[in-house]
């Protein structure tokens, strides 16, 4: 590790990190949440750590439309944007470095709670050596209703990065965030990059976030990412997650809902073709009472394989829990193969939990009647597919939302990876 | 990584032919003293279990067709191999399933000894 | 007998087979290969199955624990008996046999003659008449309906060809302890085309092997034919053993249709861990109904392969779990050819502090075509104690299929019970109405009497009392 100019506290935590990572082993298929991903032969020893970024002297630009954006390229942060009206009235946007000093508390919480509860080396190994990330602070009660925008173009052949990012909302802040990872789809060789990321959701009272986020990395590259969201008393999460690059994706989100009342909502989609692996796992886990969760994951897979682990966990006093898990697979060729797990460890019995998961391929009766108005295959194969994803994307922001969908689109008719 | 998928066929080994991008050819894996009663060997890249039993030298994929487990750790019991994570069993020379929990055959090549050598007739398409 | 001529006999029997006759045989505590060659000389049993038990507790011995599922952690493999013959299990007495199981009896309206056999205590229970003539319309027909020990003497052809090829002994460690000490259970051979009316009752076979710790049941279905077989009674089974681990293989060649009925209540004291598997052919038909209201810890997952175009399976599983009981169940479903279907239907009663767990499987090989599946699992937690876990996997690996699949955990509902309530019953009256009618869907697929036992079970159960 380079020298950085770091607070005491925040190198105590990373070393205390490493030393979790010094602990553990990589996850191997023994472990359920792993049983279906196996990391041992990806070499994951041998990828170097990506160059440590200059202290950052980002350009100051004009935020445009949104509340405010940070975008990174390369590990390094080259622009940070907040309306101005938004920055009287106190909101931080920083790259996570600047904002160590003035975050002390609340940023010390997030990151020594996750390391202490890390249950896995990814985990440990990005709080130990994360490298850049973006911080963003609410004040108490201000309602922000345009997004902050965060972009990450994360580069490097046979190079580990691990960005992160940290939201805190005061009590009854509202706020929305998209997020977007990028990588260099022509630039991948036969290693990739990896990026090891982590995203630390902390909601005050009665907050709201909306969280955003979309993973395109080039072909050739390992996705590992863990998002964590802390939901207080009456407090609203609503995560939207979209998985489409890289050529293993091992993410998961997981919410705890600590406060009574409080509701999380965790919807994803994700679109597998050429030979890509993504295993995605959601954790709805009630610790207070009256929480309402719910979880919606949409997937399509062309070719390549698909994991879908979904939990809701009620604890003995979460009494009045409301929670929901649905997983949809769409088959879109004969050698997909996609696994869905949903499960429930109910300890309380005042309380209303389902789930359920369907697979199968498009309706051939409705692409038929499509066809019959004059469709060409291909146009009602696509408008029965975007269809299929539109009603979970309708409530995003609709820039997001025409990203995904364009996406989704663009592998449509290209069904192997570029 | 997805592990190696096994072949949805079980057709009977090929004998070597000339010439050819699908052709076959044979190709030495072994020394033939390294062969007890059964060996696991790598070629281009791909796991193949070797079996030694009175009625010949047999050449199967090394991956049950069930869950990821070695067929070459296997016990060999008149003529079909029993994979030892949960007891399904192979034939040695067709890699047709003949007892539950696999429901899938694996994949099979000839196999010979020669010149103190273990070989298998390859076909280039089966790598990886 | 004391446990030094227990070892003379052993020894005995170590240097050159001699044997002393029918005299009471019990086996040491623990479990080793003269143990599984005593067992297999005293059933006079042909070389190849000796040796087929040999290699399966070598196995045992190799397999380890499952790493999931009900906690299993007391079980002392060292402390049990592994075999006992059937009188030494007629000697209690009556006035020992608990008082709560003598009332459950009493309630659910057992026959006086049953109770004793149920509760281990006195010589015979003398069904004889009732069993001799269905005995003879089976051999008419053809069936063969007999103990596992008779049928490898009797008719080792087909015991070869099918015994150990749906559940190797290698595929878990309790099918590996199995495989080496098994003892009772049933053998039936359904010829082609042949329908049996009468549902087989493994109960009725008067002797007590049939509740044995080790039961080892073979069904085979030829080609058109139809069976059902029942396993177990709703009246608790007060057991000498702690550990049962039963197997069983049915074969549905193509055409056929089988269904096996188990009702397990096994005392409170019991570990349940059974591996049933199904075999389904061409156009064939497996249903496992699957009611698991005793012991302390069961698991168990009905399983059905569908190796055969158009075959069918179906899984209908209850669950109750009370005090101190963990029931770990579920069913598996795995499509390998095409034009195939499955239904799970799984429910499950959680009570005073007990865990109800499903637990089940889904999985469709590459390259099929025209595979539906459906699992509905339902689960009532009744109280703030009790427990309730779906771990449902699905493993698709084909374009053209249709799966559903579907959980539900709740409560009595409120609304419900107020309406009842309202109406002039109790709480508990109306709690039993509303666990009767969650049930009832299951029930309704049970044998009148055994449905007629269930009820009065639940009952009794929801009324707690019964301890």
């Amino acid at each position: 590790m380079t020298e950085r100019v770091e607070p005491a506290w925040m190198r105590t935590l990373r070393s205390q990190a490493m030393e979790r990572f010094g602990e553990m082993q990589w996850p191997t298929p023994a472990e359920e949440e792993w049983r279906r991903t196996d990391v041992s032969r990806l070499g994951l020893d041998s990828y170097a750590a990506a160059p440590a970024p200059k202290a950052a002297c980002p350009r100051e630009a004009d935020p445009g439309t949104a509340s405010g954006v940070i975008r990174f390229d390369g590990g390094q942060c080259t622009e940070v944007a907040l309306d101005p009206q938004w920055q009287e009235k106190g909101v931080r946007l920083l790259p996570l470095d600047l904002a160590l000093e003035e975050f002390e508390i609340p940023l010390y919480k997030l990151f020594h709670d996750a390391i202490k509860e890390a249950d896995n080396r990814f985990l440990a190994w990005h709080y130990g050596t994360w490298s850049h990330g973006a911080f963003l602070w609410v004040p108490p009660g201000l309602e922000i209703a345009e997004p902050f925008v965060m972009e990450f173009a994360e580069r490097g052949e046979g190079l580990f990065s691990a960005p992160h990012v940290a939201v805190v909302l005061g009590e009854g802040a509202r706020a929305s965030v998209v997020q977007h990872i990028r990588g260099d789809e022509t630039a991948d060789g036969p290693m990739g990059l990896l990026c090891n990321a982590a995203v630390d959701m902390h909601l005050g009272d009665a907050s709201a976030l909306r969280f955003c986020e979309m993973q395109e990395l080039g072909a050739r590259s390992l996705y590992f990412r863990h998002a964590r969201a802390d939901v207080g008393r009456d407090g609203s999460l609503r995560h939207v997650d979209a998985a489409f690059g890289g050529r293993l994706t091992k993410t998961r989100v997981e919410c705890s809902l600590s406060g009574p009342g409080a509701e999380a909502y965790l919807d994803g989609v994700y679109y597998c073709r050429g030979d890509q692996h993504m295993d995605i796992r959601t954790v709805q886990h009630h610790r207070a009472p009256r929480g309402t969760s719910r979880a919606y994951y949409k997937g399509a897979v062309a070719s390549g394989r698909t994991v879908f682990q979904g939990l809701i966990e009620v604890a003995t006093g979460a009494s009045g829990t409301d929670a929901y898990l649905t997983n949809r697979n769409l088959i879109l060729g004969e050698t997909a193969r996609s696994d869905s797990i949903p499960t429930l460890k109910i300890g309380n019995n005042d309380v209303k939990c389902s789930h359920g998961s369907t697979t199968g391929r498009l309706n051939a009766e409705e692409l038929f009647y499509l066809e019959c108005r004059g469709l060409s295959a291909e146009d009602a194969r696509e408008m029965l597919v975007i269809g299929y994803f539109e009603d979970l994307l309708a409530s995003a922001p609709e820039r997001y939302r025409d990203d995904a969908l364009a996406r989704i689109r663009e592998r449509l008719h290209a069904p192997s990876a570029a | 990584m997805p592990l190696p998928a096994s072949a949805k066929d079980s057709t009977p080994p090929v004998p070597p032919s000339s010439g050819g991008p699908t052709s076959t050819s044979w190709v030495r894996v072994a020394v033939e003293e390294d062969l007890v009663t059964s060996m696991s060997v790598s070629v281009e890249g791909r796991l193949v279990a070797i079996f030694r039993t009175e009625e010949g030298i047999f050449a199967l994929d090394d991956i049950c067709s069930h869950e990821y487990s070695r067929l070459s750790e296997g016990e060999v019991w008149a003529g079909e191999v029993y994979c030892q994570k949960h007891g399904s069993r192979f034939n040695l020379r067709t890699g047709a399933v003949t007892g539950l929990p696999a429901t899938q055959p694996v994949h099979t090549w000839s196999a010979k000894i020669e010149d103190g050598g273990i070989w298998v007739a390859w076909r280039p398409a089966e790598s990886k | 007998m004391s446990e030094q001529s227990q070892a003379v006999e052993i020894g005995e029997y170590q240097h050159g087979y001699h044997f002393p006759d029918e005299s009471v045989f019990k086996t040491r505590k623990g479990l080793n290969e003269d143990i599984v060659n005593a067992i297999s000389h005293r059933k006079q049993e042909p070389e190849w199955m000796r040796q087929y038990r040999l290699r399966a507790l070598a196995a045992f011995r190799r397999k380890a624990m499952p790493n999931w599922g009900a906690d299993l952690s007391d079980i002392d493999f060292d402390a049990l008996y592994y075999y006992a013959a059937p009188q030494e299990q007629q000697s209690r007495r009556w006035e020992d046999v608990p008082a709560n199981i003598k009332e459950t009896f009493e309630r659910i309206g057992i026959p006086e003659a049953e109770r004793k056999f149920l509760a281990g205590v006195g010589a015979q229970y003398d069904s004889e008449m009732v069993y001799h003539s269905i005995k003879e319309d089976l051999s008419r027909q053809g069936v063969i309906f007999t103990d596992p020990e008779t049928a490898v003497r009797e008719h080792p052809d087909l015991v070869k060809q099918y015994f150990g090829t749906v559940i190797p002994y290698l595929d878990n460690k309790f099918a590996a302890l199995n495989s080496a000490v098994w003892s009772g259970g049933s053998f039936v051979y359904v010829p082609k085309g042949v329908r049996v009316d009468v549902p087989l009752q493994a109960y009725f076979r008067i002797n007590a092997r049939s509740f044995g710790q080790f039961e080892r049941t073979l069904i085979i279905a030829d080609e058109g034919s139809f069976v059902h077989y029942i396993e177990g009674c709703t009246a608790p089974i007060y057991a000498t053993e702690s550990l049962h681990s039963a197997v069983v293989e049915i074969i549905a060649l193509p055409g056929s249709r089988v269904r096996y009925t188990t009702i397990q209540n096994w005392s409170s004291d019991v570990y349940n861990l059974v591996t049933k598997r199904a075999v389904a052919h061409k156009d064939a038909i497996v249903e496992w109904v699957d009611g698991n209201l005793g012991s302390k810890r069961t698991m168990k997952y009905p399983s059905i392969y569908l190796v055969g175009e158009g075959a069918h399976g179906e899984v209908l599983s209850i669950a109750f779990a009370g005090k101190g009981q963990e029931q770990d169940t579920g069913g598996k479903a795995v499509h390998a050819a095409n034009h195939t279907s499955s239904v799970i239907t799984a429910k499950s009663i959680s009570k005073d502090g007990g865990v109800a767990s499903y637990r089940g499987l889904l999985k469709v090989n590459e390259g099929l075509h025209d595979v539906r599946s459906r699992v509905v699992c339902d689960a009532l937690i009744l109280d703030e104690t009790s427990r309730s876990n779906t771990y449902p996997y699905m493993e698709i690996n084909s374009d053209d299929v249709s799966i559903e699949h579907e959980a539900r955990v709740s409560r009595i509902s409120e609304d419900q019970l107020f309406y009842l309530m309202s109406r002039g019953m109790s709480e508990q009256e109306a709690s039993l109405m509303i666990v009767s009618g969650f049930l009832d869907p299951l029930v309704k697929q049970l044998p009148m009497e055994y449905a007629v036992e269930l009820n009065r079970l639940i009952e009794l159960e929801m009324t707690g009392t019964v301890g």
